[in-house]
């Protein structure tokens, strides 16, 4: 005679036991201490018994988690599922274009060049870090040893047409404060462009800086690097 | 064995819709941890491996499965939502992975659902081994639509003869 414990569910990984017994009852089991919930009998040699061995199971085994519940015997049986996923924090951008300025000459004036940004962020805001490629990360262009600085400013309206050349104000390398309206839903803001795209980045050249830089038979140059960083 | 097989009969002869007499278990049952999903990942779909048990159900093997959630077939994670879709396969052990499944709907039981094991509540004799599976899916639109964050939900499965 044998006495067949099975483990319905525990938190805790269990063991089938196989206890001898004399005619049926729980005398020789030596887990009869917390076999108490005898339930079914299907056949007149085989018993199917349930047992509770968070105690055992503690004792023989390592905790672990396992949430999921066993169902039991009966006309009835239910399990349950956990599940569980999770969204990574992570930001992109793109749709980034060049900004060029083709010639400059006195009498031009000041001198605002923008590029259209899709930012995603999976959170849904973002801070920036402008970097420039000057001396010391300088904001400036260069042609040579000449330089010409420049501005940057932030605009964050968002996808729907709204973008334009105001803005927050950015330092170089300095992380700017948060921005909301990036894309949740879409990474590359379905494509980009003009009414999708969700931030502006926007150059500014004064007057004085060009009228004050040499004439250069070669192209100022420099180089804008934006860190998104999701917030 | 001989007495409970005749009960049995005359029970079901007596009532032909009532199965009460039929015992069932759903074991081998485990959590989806679907883990980290970032833009640029493929869609989410994972399954779970289970032992349906069905002893006097009729027809033989036979089973009802029915998998319920209270909110709807979605996890949350505070007021944010992913939609998910379940389906479940009732292959056979061997055999499964064979058929993509029949999809399931929040709280309406799947009736007809075939080979379970009628020898052991732990599939561990006759042809062994688990011998359905749920399948759950989510869409990388679903997903890509999602806030960073972690998101939870319970399903229970109920087992129940034919």
């Amino acid at each position: 005679m044998f006495y067949v414990v099975k483990i319905p569910r525990s938190g805790i990984f269990l063991r089938p036991i196989i206890c001898p017994l004399k005619n049926g009852d729980m005398m020789g089991c030596p887990f009869k201490k917390y076999a108490a919930l005898c339930t079914h009998r299907l056949f007149g040699h085989l018993k199917y018994g349930f047992i509770f061995t968070a105690l055992i199971g503690a004792i023989n085994f390592p905790l672990a988690s396992y949430a999921a519940s066993q169902g039991t015997l009966g006309a009835t049986s239910t399990g349950t599922v956990n599940i569980s996923v999770t969204k990574t924090v992570e930001a992109q951008i793109t749709d980034i274009q060049d900004m060029t300025l083709p010639s400059w000459s006195l009498g031009d004036g000041d001198v605002t060049l923008y590029s259209n940004v899709c930012v995603y962020s999976s959170t849904g805001s973002y801070k920036v870090t402008a970097t420039g490629s000057g001396s010391g990360n300088a904001f400036s262009i260069a042609s040579g040893s000449n330089t010409i600085p420049y501005t940057v400013t932030w605009n964050n309206a968002g996808a729907g047409g709204g973008l334009s050349n105001s803005g927050t104000g950015l330092t170089s390398t300095v992380q700017s404060t948060n921005f909301g309206n990036a894309a949740t839903t879409t990474a590359d803001c379905n494509g980009g462009g003009p009414t999708n795209d969700t931030a502006r980045i926007i150059l500014s050249i004064s007057n004085a800086d060009l009228t004050a830089a040499m004439s250069s038979s070669t192209a100022y140059t420099g180089t804008l690097t934006m860190l998104i960083t999701p917030n | 064995m001989r007495r409970f097989l005749i009960i049995w009969a005359l029970s079901w002869a007596l009532a032909p819709n009532a199965y009460a007499l039929g015992v069932v278990q759903i074991s081998n049952v485990s959590d989806f941890n679907l883990g980290s999903w970032g833009i640029g990942d493929p869609p989410i779909a994972a399954h779970i491996d289970v032992c349906i048990y069905a002893l006097l159900t009729l027809p033989l093997t036979d089973y009802t499965i029915t998998v319920s959630s209270p909110g709807g077939y979605v996890l949350t994670n505070g007021m944010q939502q992913i939609p998910y879709s379940l389906y479940w396969e009732d292959s056979g052990a061997g055999s499964l992975g064979s058929s993509g499944g029949t999809q399931l709907t929040n709280g309406v039981a799947l009736t007809g659902q075939m080979n379970a094991n009628i020898l052991s509540t732990s599939c561990a004799l006759g042809t062994t081994g688990p011998n359905a599976r749920l399948t759950l899916k989510i869409s990388t639109t679903d997903m890509t639509n999602a806030l960073a964050g972690t998101y939870n939900g319970t399903i229970t499965l109920l087992l129940g003869g034919t």
